[in-house]
């Protein structure tokens, strides 16, 4: 009885102590969650088993969509859950477009247009919208995407391998915490865009990990990339068409590089090229592995932010809030963290019709704070409360302007900080330089809702703007009271003139009309005439002069049309069109007549789009006024240009602008065209006239332009009209050595078999080129590597504490002194090597088995 | 030295085994004449591709030395006084052995069907449809055969329970299944297979095209899954046929309905394996008997309550459990470190602590979740199967106790010679025991508690693992009458493959871009397994006999581009363009073991 009682009150005892314990830890639990006040996360049950959401969106009837890791397409309607698409491989991402009514997935290999022919809820054809990119098969080259812009074009990005042989180290401090990123296969570590099934168009590069993707309401694109080898910090860059945004291991693709050239540049050329990121993510305060960016179109549903970009980090499991401004013609701005305490790591974000902010949440691979292996929640506003928090900033000539949702108590007391990262390949920069700033000049705003002050500026610096302990009027804490701001820029003493304001033409390239920042087309050798000169098609229309309608231009006896006086037109009109022609600078060194006014003219399709023709050679302008480019649209993919005074060529596939009964484009002209046999326009879109954007038109004369400079003629000139464009597209690029998938190199060649003799983390250290095949060297050199770390009181020599295996150490101990030299240490692996290689064929594979 | 344990909990089925000889319902003989009684389904059946013809052939392929018989015996339009009436002349004279008596749809079709109204037809009366039933298994019983009693199949397809004959089809089955029951003949549930098969089958809930042609009569499928059913209706499930008597009952309900979705030998199919080391609803007896009796709603997986008995349910659970090895029902509790220093683990002494948490796990093993602060506590059975020696071990990280039975047989701690980390030999019967283990070691990130169970002759239970949760053992199996194209990382393969997976489980790996074959497989599934746990960048494998089919070029020309696929029923569609011209290519479906290819 007495030792029951006595058990009892034990007991007792330590249940007081197990509660104890369990209050502490749901404490720790609300100490990670930070929500603003007003707003509330929400958990929606995802179908049961595997399922694993990386990406999802909604359509405008109320319905949500995920895609899952393990290869689904679920809907969302009604508080139920149906399957519409499996069998994908991991896809990460999904779009749904309301015109087709079909979804857009990005597969590993693929991106895939899904469609429900029948309307039965599932889907039945699954359409391949392009697999013009490489892909190797390691496991890493994940496809990130889409998003689309107001014309509906598709934007992916591509992610580099972990594994394979070709990495740029930078020679400083190689592979440090992490192995370089590898290229393996065309097209990785860049952003690309499909106008159309069938259609790829490589965007820009040097992106290491860009998993995420974000189109703005005004069509220009950002990418948000991870820390790793070359990229000092998490990061958004804004996308420019052409540009290089810092990891090198991408390069190759571009045609003015080689994988040698590559390797022989430093880390100083590479910084050169590249574009900064126009906003820096803080590591472990605002992100590790940044998803998505979405911009709050919700028109203040979803609180006071309307307008600002939301993003959300995979580890650190938040929502964060970011904003661009320009300074000196370039993004750049800000990012404070929003929202903290999601279940697992969100990567992808969607808004619904009600203005709630969902994100797909995934803690597979990489580890989250939330720890959920996947979530799936959204954030919802409840349309009153205004939280306490700090709304934005802007750069001024001499500090910070920083604006809050709150009016300010008394005693603000900012602090300033700044620092910048290396850039090198060692994996993540840590701060570098940094330096605490008197803040001085304060002036709070009449409002008390914006404060400016003075902080010591230097460009290339990311600056952390603290408010500790700040209070609002009403006698709120700030959840979040520090924000970030990356100057790459300084405001300059005069903001450079905007360039013209051409929406209509340039959409997604996201650079000014004639922008002289814009990077020129890389040079390459032009084809040798003989292999591209093709003969006159029995059914084209020779444009002799009989065709012409401007007497000014004549052609001579042999044929030449030198440039008259004012435009010179065909007599026909026409629509689709297989042109060909050939031009010719006038040889000058005359200073007077260079840029636009050497060897200036145009070949207007249907009289109204300008494909350029000016002397690039040796002649440097604008790019989009380059030879080739489609004036103030498309600078040509390459500078394929001829000496002047000698002969080139136009190759042209076109097909008309087709226009709606009420005069909108339905589809705008588009055209594949080559410039001395090279591929300069790979089946692009026209925007627009080169003076206006469309008008509607049917068939008109190709017309021929004058332009003040030096001279230019032209000899030759035929055009097949009405071709069926799509049905010639194949051919006619085939005609000069091109086919649809000529970029991709043969890399799927079958892998050897995984190598099971050693366990999986010696075979991944091992085998530094991922081949399958370990060498001797390579067996010798992961010992090696560890000698110096074992070697705990650098002697040079191995003790028998510092060397725990008494057998191994007795029999490598060549010399008897109890010790192992490095020499020592590496014969007892060699020695070793024979009993791996059980066949004795001198390397280590899937074929040594015990 | 043997340390021999009794077992404190044996389940009955262990020894229940009465007699060794097979019960008269199981099994073929030499020379069994196999009759099938039956309407114009079994009229079909005896044609090329149809049921009882492909059952033949299988069963040849399988007994080639018992000289089996099949004979059909079906007639359009009969009911079951026409089959009484001809039962001397269409079945006995033929002197079966078995006679399989498939009948009852125009029983209850006649009643509605409109032209058999409209000339002032009639089914048959529930009545008369039950008394001629006993009538004939009778008769046949005194003849010499036994009789296997098939449930009527469907009158329309749909799967939601709406087809307008549902409700009296179901009365007429559930007749079916009270005459043999109470007649003690083998009872073949067709009804509920086909069912079952159409809930998983069917999600458009379509009147017919999935098993049947017509909604009544059976199409290729149908045939196929009847000719499986009746071939697993003559030989029962497992190969220690008749070692375990009181898992009879549940043997021959498993091998009639239930192996259609968990497979043959509870491997899984479309439903999850019941042999495996994830447990989604729990292995206890009592989970295992409460999915059987109230289904998993969602699925497949219907409440069987309305179809079986009690003693049935229990019955199959019983057979469920006789095929368990290792470690069920694992709970995994945390208790706090405080209480435990510088005691002796004992199971006493925890259940003296309230435990910080306890959690049922789905997985057979345990494991910890990261930055577990506390001690951990694993409560199990342990189904030993095969009497032997077995021996329990560690590795020496911190400290370990594992108690079976409430004994101690495993300890080590930092003090213990790391050599000696395996417990003594014990000898252990077949049965089920109490397994606790008792863990603690210093690292608050993540337990590197590793354990294991080997027998001398090689059986081996691993304690520790991952969490499966999230990853449930998966596999892409080939749906009937439907073909699949599926993307997986399969190493070995390019990326790009498209893996068209036949309704005959051949597997074709065609590369779009290439326009060949990169590789096939017959009898083959995509294991995806290996990808699914969490850190794992592991690709898939894929299970089959490899066709010698590599580098046939599907696809010639310049320019390939490929542009969709589509599914057109078995059939894998894939479009492509070639040289700037639009090709279909068709792959197919050849034999039980072949594929072929098509261009249009």
């Amino acid at each position: 009885m007495n030792e029951s009682l006595l058990s009892d009150r034990q007991n007792h005892r330590i249940s007081v102590f197990v509660i104890a314990a369990a209050l502490a830890f749901l404490s720790a639990t609300s100490a990670f969650a930070q929500i603003p006040a007003g707003y509330k996360i929400e958990t929606v049950e995802l179908p049961k088993g595997a399922v694993t959401i990386l990406g999802l969106c909604h359509k405008p009837d109320g319905t949500l969509a995920v895609v899952s890791w393990e290869g689904e397409v679920w809907e969302y309607r009604d508080m139920t859950w149906t399957r519409f698409a499996e069998n994908l491989m991991e896809p990460n991402g999904i779009y749904y477009d309301v015109k087709e009514d079909a979804y857009y997935v990005a597969q590993k290999p693929e991106l895939t247009r899904l469609v429900d022919t029948d309307k039965d809820g599932i889907c039945d054809k699954y359409e391949c919208v392009t697999d013009a990119f490489g892909i190797s098969g390691e496991y890493h080259e994940y496809h990130y995407g889409p998003v689309v812009d107001s014309l509906g074009r598709k934007y992916a990005s591509l992610n580099l391998a972990a594994r394979g042989e070709f990495t740029v180290p930078d020679g400083k401090e190689p592979g440090k915490g992490g192995g370089n990123m590898s290229y393996n296969a065309p097209w990785r570590g860049w952003v690309y865009r499909s106008d159309r099934p069938g259609h790829f168009q490589p965007l820009a590069n040097g992106f290491r990990s860009p998993c995420g993707i974000g189109m703005s309401p005004n069509d220009e694109l950002f990418i948000t990339d991870n820390q790793g080898d070359w990229v000092a910090d998490c990061c958004m860059y804004h996308v420019k068409e052409g540009n290089f945004y810092g990891h090198p291991a991408s390069l190759p693709a571009r045609p003015d590089f080689t994988k040698e050239k590559v390797l022989s540049m430093t880390a100083a050329d590479f910084a050169k090229l590249r574009t900064p990121p126009a906003v820096w993510f803080p590591r472990e305060t605002i992100a590790n592995s940044p998803g998505s960016p979405i911009w709050d179109t919700t028109e203040g549903k979803f609180g006071p932010f309307s307008g600002q970009m939301f993003l959300c980090d995979q580890r650190q499991s938040n929502y964060f809030r970011c904003g661009v401004e320009t300074v000196d013609g370039d993004y750049q701005g800000w990012c404070v963290d929003f929202l903290r305490g999601l279940e697992s790591g969100p990567v992808k974000l969607s808004f619904d019709s009600q203005g709630r902010l969902w994100s797909a949440q995934v803690g597979r691979g990489w580890f989250s704070v939330g720890g959920k292996r996947t979530a799936l929640q959204y954030v919802k506003w409840d349309g009153e409360t205004t939280p306490f928090a700090i709304e934005s900033t802007s750069l001024t000539k001499t500090g910070f302007e920083v604006k809050f949702t709150q009016p300010l108590a008394e005693d603000v007391t900012p602090s300033a900080k700044s620092y910048h990262y290396h850039y090198y390949s060692t994996y993540g920069s840590p701060p570098v330089d940094e330096k605490e700033h008197e803040v001085s000049a304060m002036v709070i705003s009449k409002d008390r809702k914006s404060v400016t002050f003075d902080v010591p500026l230097t460009a290339n610096k990311i600056y952390a703007l603290q408010f500790p302990e700040q209070k609002s009027t009403n006698g709120k804490s700030l959840d979040f009271d520090t924000i970030f701001y990356t100057a790459n820029k300084l405001r300059p003493a005069k903001e450079p003139r905007p360039g013209r304001n051409v929406g209509w033409s340039l959409a997604g390239s996201s650079w000014d009309r004639n922008d002289k920042r814009r990077p020129l087309p890389p040079i390459v050798e032009p084809l040798p005439a003989g292999e591209y000169n093709l003969p006159t098609p029995e059914e084209a229309t020779v444009l002799d002069a009989a065709q012409w309608t401007n007497p000014d231009w004549k052609f001579d006896a042999e044929g030449v049309m030198p440039r008259g006086k004012g435009n010179n037109e065909t007599r026909e009109s026409y629509g689709n069109a297989r042109i060909h022609l050939e031009f010719r600078f006038d040889p000058s060194d005359d200073p007077e007549w260079t840029g636009q006014l050497f060897g200036n003219s145009g070949v207007f399709l249907m009289s109204g789009y300008e494909l350029q023709v000016l002397n690039s050679y040796q002649n440097p302008t604008f790019a989009d006024g380059h030879c080739g480019a489609i004036y103030g649209q498309h600078p040509p993919r390459v500078n394929a240009c001829r000496k002047p005074g000698e002969w080139q060529s136009y190759d042209i596939l076109m097909k008309a602008p087709e226009f709606g009964k009420d005069g909108s484009v339905d589809e705008p002209l588009r055209a594949t065209i080559f410039h001395n046999g090279v591929l300069i326009h790979d089946d692009v879109w026209v925007y627009g006239e080169v003076g206006g954007p469309y008008k509607p038109h049917g068939k008109r004369p190709l017309k021929i332009q004058d332009h003040k400079g030096t001279g230019v003629s032209f000899r030759n000139l035929w055009i097949v009209p009405d071709v069926d464009y799509d049905q010639s597209l194949d051919a006619f690029r085939a005609n000069f050595g091109n086919t649809p998938n000529s970029f991709v190199e043969t890399t799927d060649e079958p892998k050897r078999p995984p190598i099971t003799i050693l366990n999986p983390g010696m075979v991944r250290d091992m085998d530094v080129d991922g081949n399958r095949i370990i060498t001797v060297e390579e067996f010798i050199g992961y010992r090696a590597k560890q000698f110096d770390p074992m070697d705990k009181d650098k002697s040079g020599l191995l003790d028998a504490s510092e060397f725990p295996h008494p057998n191994a150490l007795k029999g490598g101990d060549k010399d008897g002194d109890g010790k192992l030299t490095r020499e020592e240490h590496l014969g007892i692996f060699r020695g070793q090597f024979p009993n791996v290689d059980v066949n004795g064929d001198g390397v280590i594979t899937a074929e040594d088995k015990r | 030295m043997t340390n021999s344990l009794l077992p404190k909990i044996l389940l009955c089925f262990v020894f229940a085994a009465g007699s060794i000889s097979a019960s008269a319902q199981d099994g073929l003989a030499k020379n069994d004449r196999i009759v099938f009684l039956g309407d114009s389904i079994t009229a079909a059946g005896a044609r090329p591709k149809g049921y009882i013809t492909m059952a033949s052939e299988q069963l040849k392929q399988l007994h080639p030395e018992l000289n089996l018989k099949l004979i059909g015996a079906g007639i359009g339009g009969h009911k079951v006084p026409d089959c009484q009436k001809r039962l001397q002349t269409d079945v006995l004279d033929h002197k079966p052995t078995i006679v399989f008596i498939y009948i009852g749809i125009n029983d209850v079709w006649h009643w509605s069907h409109p032209k058999v109204v409209a000339r002032g037809g009639k089914g048959t009366t529930p009545e008369d449809f039950e008394s001629g039933l006993r009538e004939m298994v009778q008769k046949i019983n005194e003849a010499g055969a036994r009789v296997i009693l098939c449930t009527p199949t469907v009158i329309a397809e749909k799967s939601d329970g709406t087809n307008p004959d549902d409700e009296k089809l179901d009365e007429y089955a559930n007749i079916c299944r009270k005459v043999a029951t109470e007649t003690k003949s083998q009872l073949l549930d067709l009804r509920m297979a086909f069912i079952t098969h159409l809930k998983a089958n069917n999600p458009q809930n379509v009147t017919e095209g999935i098993l049947t042609s017509d909604s009544v009569h059976l199409n290729e499928a149908g045939n196929k899954l009847v000719a499986e059913l009746v071939v697993g209706a003559l030989i029962p499930t497992g190969e220690e046929t008749a070692a375990t008597g009181a898992g009879e009952r549940g043997r021959t309900l498993y091998s009639q309905l239930c192996f259609n979705c968990h497979g043959r030998n509870l491997e899984g199919g479309q439903g999850p394996a019941l042999n495996d080391s994830y447990w989604q609803h729990g292995s206890s007896p009592e989970a295992i008997l409460k999915v059987i009796t109230k289904g998993v709603p969602g699925s497949p997986m219907i409440p069987y309550e309305a179809v079986f008995p009690e003693e049935d349910r229990m019955a199959l659970r019983d057979f469920i459990l006789s095929k368990q090895e290792g470690l069920r029902e694992t709970v995994r509790s945390i208790y706090p470190r405080e209480y435990f220093a510088g005691n002796r683990f004992t199971p006493e002494l925890f259940n003296s602590v309230e435990s910080l948490s306890q959690t049922p796990l789905p997985e057979n093993h345990y494991y910890a979740e990261r930055n577990t602060d506390g001690i951990l506590r694993g409560q199990s059975k342990l189904y030993i199967s095969e009497a032997n020696d077995y021996t329990f071990s560690a590795r020496p990280n911190g400290r370990t106790s594992i108690f079976l039975d409430g004994v101690e047989v495993f300890y080590s701690d930092e003090k213990t010679d790391k050599s000696t980390h395996v417990s003594k030999t014990m000898s252990l019967q077949p049965g089920v025991y109490d397994l606790e283990i008792f863990h603690e070691e210093k690292t608050a990130h993540s337990y590197r508690f590793s354990g294991s169970i080997r027998s001398k002759s090689g059986r081996h239970f691993v304690l520790n693992g991952r969490s499966l949760q999230g990853n449930i053992p998966k596999f892409v199996r080939a749906r009937p009458g439907e073909a699949q194209v599926v993307r997986k990382w399969i190493d070995g393969l390019s990326p790009r493959a498209l893996l068209c997976l036949l309704p005959n489980r051949v597997i074709v790996a065609y590369h779009p871009v290439d326009g060949r074959v990169l590789a096939a497989w017959h009898s083959a599934e995509i294991n995806q397994t290996p990808s699914l746990p969490d850190r794992s960048a592991k690709p898939s494998v894929i299970n089959g006999v490899s066709i010698d089919d590599a580098g046939t070029a599907l696809l010639e020309g310049k320019q390939i581009r490929f542009l969709r696929y589509e599914i057109d029923g078995g059939k894998a569609v894939l479009v492509s363009q070639v040289d700037g011209v639009e090709k279909v290519s068709v792959i197919s479906p050849k034999g039980e073991t072949g594929y072929t290819l098509t261009n249009q």
